[in-house]
């Protein structure tokens, strides 16, 4: 059953300053930003490693090692660091993610809040690469589904996050960045379709 | 005259017509030309000035070695000066200008300075404008610049974009001739991922620009056939139009593509070029070979050019640059173009090979065992003088002449990790040594390969050797039928006879007799040779002439080529605009830029931001009224000590401590004492480098017995986030205790003045008691606001009134703020900036970064009582040292202005007002504003034995501006320095 959700009486505003989330397309491709994102950050405390992976595995319905991105149920997990996670849910449904999985771990692990501490984008079309190839030096053949990547993208430290190998990812950044990110993604997805277009054209 | 010199043939599109002009001379050339073979097609052999003597030139090559045929291309801001005649790709209305001449391309006057050639010669420069001294900055340089400069810039803004991309692949062939082709062709069959990058707009090289077959087919369609086989296959990339600049550590390259140079134009939105760092595990260098030039006397004539160019020209573009053209050579290279050039209708008036045993391959004149020893034609070649084998001398009037005098491989990206070459006696010329960049190979021409044969087989061959060496399953390719010609060359580097100038560096202008004479003055190094004659020099790095110079410097030291070495090479193989380098980096594409929760309110409210870092933060908040920023701060600042004020403080580092070992961890951290502070309480913290200095101060507020949210300074976040992390997993790794940051998780808010609580009432939900007794002065707590929304509300004050900070998850801190500033609308609520932020805190004497500036102790600061000595912390030991706490040294003192007129400067240098202003001062002002409440200028500073210096005078030195002021030593506390404000 979903958490009670606080209707307080102020309004929330997205990442880029909107009520609702920016949708941009350009050529076969959608950027959104998404706002409905509920996030909370996972430490396992010393000698906890294990019991916190396996909270882990049990919400993602499998291993969440470093570098991918699993789906559970209700929450998607990915991991960040050495005995470090992200959990995710739908701001909706989990708003009070971060306190509910505290008291899920109880001592066992440092749940600290992070809905608004980051910001997302949804960044679909087959094929990515074109787009993904002129903003991070990752190896995009191996960006498969369910992987998750730290980079840093025109200067910003980035989660890459695949849900459909070279046709959607998420990219998250840290909530202030969100127009810089904004701008730089849609500058590659624009600098792509025009030298795909390009391409199609003879010279 | 239209084409006058077009023959039959070729690869251009007759059917396309595009018009262009050259110095203002409309010219018609076809899609396929590039712009030197559009002007040789319509006669034009003059293209360019030389750099140093200004003598007439024309184009030597047809590829990107060309030192000759340089351009501005394009007006106004999109002109480039220096661009090759010979890679620039026509496109319809192409506009080209001709450089380093005045007032024409004919008659330049400059062209006065092959007259003094003999005061020119090498090192000119370091010997004539020695003396006098004083003159060298004010009338040599600006007349060599003014003479010596290479095209000219627009000086207006590059209107294009330029991309920066990533590129991963387990092969990169670097060039996309026989060699390349067919090492892309098999390591695409067998699956591996390919990069095949050319820096021409049609792949095959050679095959292009010979006459010969493969698999019994002409070699440029089997090209294209193969070029077409791998654009199938999805595992190739093939990048025309791309130039592998560099090869740096670990398989990286750097790769340039012109996406768009081709167009008069770029598309909207479309990057002209993009620079690409591709990740190659293995890499194969099949660049190929480019021709080289035997030194005679005039050989820099218009119309003289590499035999292979003229030979390219002919058969790829169907140019003549002469209806009677010869040759001069020294290998069969040069035959070949005699065949071609005849066989399209060309008188080929002789072919002149300075090897007595050489025959003709084809019906034309050849003179064996001659050599050429003079060109005539000042603007365009007219005729050739050669001294033949029986010692007789004969003229040959022509209007081209071809010069093959060998083959050197391109090595260059071979070198750029120190790798060293290897002579080949047989090809004489260096190929690739045995250090190469990491996974590099090299086939083909690159390799020292001539024939066409060995190029396809090298190809293979390597091309699988880099799959083998991957692990990665292959099958050999079968080789393609190919011509396999042996390659014999005889060196010539020079023609001995002559007195006249015999051209070696036809950018730099450097003869043979600049290497003679640079030798004859100890300059024997091939990298003083370089520096001091500037052989191998400019925008061409010596492509065309660098053996010969090396040779001509062996034959003078009496040592072989190989002894005598090559110069350095190093990235990037042509030259690359400053733009490309900068890709999306510039203008506001510098740097991210951070917003703050409330930026686009404060955007409405017509805020004036600054740079803090990233962030953008408001400065002020001007009101129509207000003309100057000082009214706006004063007003704001007033604000708050009289009723409340509004700041966005959200940018403030925010460290999430947890763990059972937080409290012990902190206490490790900052020097002074927080194991036990209690829950629901912040203390102020001073954070010291491990040497004692201090590196942030801040407040930590512990929310639980195992949770501690620790603020850091703007600037600070990253540092101190970083330097705690490093505390964690390093000094400490026994500790339970978890970091991570969320800054941006919440949008704080400090509200201060003495109605802060009543504005804040209207906020909090009622359940929270916001009174004295409840929520005291260094209070804090997780509380609800505006209906239950969950929040933090600390009370810290760094303006010194009764204040709070605010937090709430950041999406709703937009709203927040227009709730707090219509909540504090009965109490005239001000939003304030950085700037009043700034001046409150100076009255109130709290330190920031002008403080804390890495030089400065907790002594210095006035707190040297924080740092406890009961416990260990990182810094106190080393804070205790001898120096660092001398009761003599800097502290920080307040500093007041006599009268309300004086301005106090920061930075300016305090002395006694008895002592002379000179030598070592007695501390400085560090921060300074106008106080609007005390109605005066105010500062902060060091100032040594300043505690027991209060109510003296001292003098500001500011030599900078002129200025000697005073000032009197006060309190850093201007305001209420019993702290009663921001306690009540």
């Amino acid at each position: 059953m979903a958490d009670p959700v606080t209707q307080p009486r102020l309004y929330a505003a997205t990442a880029l300053g909107g009520l609702t989330p920016a949708v941009d397309k350009v050529g076969a491709w959608t950027l959104r930003e998404v706002s409905d994102r509920a996030i909370a950050s996972v430490t396992a405390r010393n000698g906890q490693d294990a019991p916190v992976a396996q909270a882990m595995e049990t919400l993602a319905h499998g291993p969440v090692p470093i570098g991918t991105l699993r789906s559970g149920a209700r929450h998607q997990v990915f991991s960040t660091a050495q005995s470090q996670w992200f959990v995710m849910g739908d701001y909706a449904q989990d708003e009070f993610l971060a306190q509910n999985l505290k008291s899920d771990l109880g001592a066992a692990a440092s749940v600290t809040e992070q809905s608004d501490g980051w910001t997302v984008f949804h960044l679909s079309g087959a094929p990515l690469a074109p787009v993904l190839e002129r903003l991070v030096m990752a190896d995009l053949a191996r960006l498969t589904t369910g992987t998750a990547l730290r980079l840093l993208m025109e200067h910003m430290n980035v989660f890459v996050l695949c849900s459909a190998t070279d046709a959607a990812v998420e990219i998250m950044v840290a909530r202030s960045y969100a127009q810089t990110l904004h701008h730089a993604l849609l500058t590659a997805m624009k600098s792509a379709d025009t030298l795909l277009q390009g391409a199609r054209t003879p010279a | 005259m239209n084409q006058t010199h077009r023959l039959s043939g070729g690869q251009i599109d007759r059917d396309r017509v595009l018009n262009f002009t050259f110095d203002g001379q409309a010219y018609k050339g076809h899609a396929g030309d590039t712009l030197a073979s559009a002007l040789l097609a319509n006669g034009v052999r003059l293209m360019g000035r030389s750099f140093k003597y200004h003598r007439p030139r024309g184009v030597i090559s047809s590829g990107s070695e060309e030192p000759n045929a340089l351009v501005e291309l394009r007006t106004g801001a999109r002109q480039e000066p220096n661009t090759r005649a010979t890679v620039a790709e026509l496109y319809d209305g192409l506009t080209a200008q001709s450089q380093n001449r005045w007032p024409s391309l004919a008659f330049d006057a400059l062209g006065v300075n092959d007259l003094f050639s003999n005061f020119l010669t090498a090192g000119f420069y370091y010997k004539t404008f020695m003396w006098p001294r004083a003159f060298w900055e004010k009338f040599y340089e600006p007349i060599i610049r003014r003479a010596a400069g290479l095209g000219s810039l627009s000086m207006e803004a590059d209107p294009d974009a330029y991309d920066k991309g990533f590129q991963h692949c387990d092969l990169l062939i670097i060039g996309a001739g026989p060699a390349g082709l067919a090492a892309a062709l098999t390591a695409g069959r067998n699956g591996a991922r390919v990069v095949l990058a050319d820096e021409d707009f049609t792949f095959g090289g050679r095959l292009n620009a010979e006459v010969e077959e493969i698999d019994g087919k002409p070699a440029r369609l089997w090209a294209a056939d193969t070029v077409a086989e791998l654009k199938a296959l999805p595992n190739v990339r093939l990048m025309r139009r791309t130039t592998v600049l560099g090869a740096f550590d670990h398989g990286i390259y750097a790769a340039l593509e012109r996406n768009a140079d081709h167009l008069a134009v770029p598309e909207a939105d479309m990057p002209r070029q993009t620079l690409w760092r591709i990740y190659a595990r293995q890499s194969l260098l099949c660049a190929g070979a480019t021709e080289r030039m035997i030194a005679f006397q005039n050989n820099d004539r218009p119309g003289v050019m590499m035999a292979g160019a003229m030979r390219a020209y002919a058969n790829r573009w169907a140019v003549t640059a002469g209806r009677q053209v010869a040759v001069f050579t020294n290998t069969d290279s040069g035959h070949r173009t005699a065949r071609d050039l005849a066989a399209l209708g060309v008188e080929v008036v002789g072919v002149i090979d300075s090897r007595p045993s050489a025959t003709a391959l084809g019906d034309y004149p050849i003179f064996a065992g001659a050599q050429v020893i003079d060109a005539k034609g000042k603007l365009g070649l007219t005729g050739v003088t050669l001294r033949r084998s029986d010692g007789r001398t004969q003229t040959l009037a022509c209007q081209a002449l071809g010069v093959s005098g060998g083959w050197n491989p391109n090595v260059s990206l071979t070198c750029h990790q120190r790798g060293r070459l290897v002579w080949n006696d047989q090809i004489a010329s260096f190929v690739p040594g045995g250090t190469l960049p990491q996974g590099m190979r090299s086939a083909g021409a690159a390799a020292g390969h001539f024939s066409t044969a060995q190029a396809l087989q090298s190809g293979i061959e390597m091309a699988l050797a880099a799959l083998d060496s991957l692990g990665l399953k292959t099958t050999p390719l079968p080789c393609p039928r190919a011509e396999d010609g042996a390659y014999e060359v005889t060196p010539l580097w020079y023609v001995p006879e002559g007195k006249g100038r015999k051209w070696l560096d036809f950018q730099n202008d450097v003869t043979v007799k600049d290497v003679k004479l640079a030798h004859q003055e100890g300059f024997r190094s091939v990298e003083h040779l370089k520096r001091y004659t500037t052989l191998g020099m400019a925008t061409d790095q010596g492509k065309t002439s660098n053996l010969g110079g090396l040779a001509v410097m062996a034959e003078a030291t009496g040592q072989s080529i190989a002894e005598t070495g090559t110069t350095i090479f190093r990235p990037p193989y042509t030259p690359v605009a400053l733009g490309t380098l900068a890709g999306r980096a510039a203008g506001k594409g510098f740097k991210p830029t951070r917003l703050t929760p409330s930026h686009h309110w404060a955007v409405e409210q017509g805020a004036v931001f600054v740079e803090a870092g990233l962030w953008l933060r408001a400065q002020y908040f001007p009101r129509k009224s207000e003309t100057h920023w000082r009214q706006s701060v004063d007003r704001e600042a007033l604000a708050v000590r009289k009723s409340v004020g509004v700041c966005d403080v959200t940018t403030l580092g925010k460290v999430d401590v947890q763990g059972a070992d937080a409290a012990a961890f902190l206490n490790l951290v900052y020097a002074n004492g927080f194991a036990k502070l209690p829950v629901g309480k912040c203390r102020y913290g001073l954070m010291l480098r491990e040497d004692g200095i201090v590196m942030d101060d801040g407040t930590a507020a512990r929310l639980a017995e195992d949770h501690f949210v620790v603020t850091t300074t703007t600037a600070n976040a990253g540092p101190v986030y970083r330097h705690m992390e490093f505390v964690r997993q390093c000094l400490a790794p026994e500790m339970d205790v978890q970091l991570i940051s969320t800054t941006e998780a919440w949008a704080q808010f400090a509200v201060a003045g003495p109605n802060a609580r009543a504005v804040l009432t209207r906020i909090v939900d009622p359940e929270h008691d916001l009174s004295n007794a409840a929520f005291p002065f260094m209070a804090c707590g997780e509380i609800t606001v505006c209906g239950g929304l969950r929040a933090r509300l600390f009370r810290i004050s760094f303006s010194g009134e009764l204040a709070y900070e605010i937090a709430v998850p950041s999406r709703y801190g937009e709203a927040l703020i227009r709730e707090i500033m219509a909540a504090g609308e009965a109490f005239d609520i001000t939003p304030y900036g950085t700037e009043a932020l700034g001046v409150l805190r100076v009255e109130k004497g709290h330190a920031t970064a002008n403080e804390l500036n890495g030089q400065t102790s907790a002594d210095h600061l006035g707190m040297g009582r924080m740092v406890s000595d009961k416990k260990e912390a990182i810094g106190a030991v080393l804070s205790r040292r001898e120096g660092l706490n001398d009761p003599a040294g800097l502290r920080l003192m307040g500093f007041e202005a006599l009268d309300g007129s004086t301005t106090l400067p920061a930075g300016g240098h305090l002395f006694a007002t008895s002592a002379p202003q000179q030598g070592v001062s007695e501390g400085w002002l560090t921060s300074v504003a106008y106080s609007p409440h005390l109605g005066k200028s105010i500062a902060l500073g060091f100032l040594e034995r300043g505690q027991a210096r209060l109510g003296e005078v001292v003098t500001i030195a500011n030599p900078l501006q002129g200025q000697s002021l005073t000032a009197r030593v006060v309190s850093p506390h201007f305001i209420d320095p019993e702290g009663e404000r921001l306690r009540g």
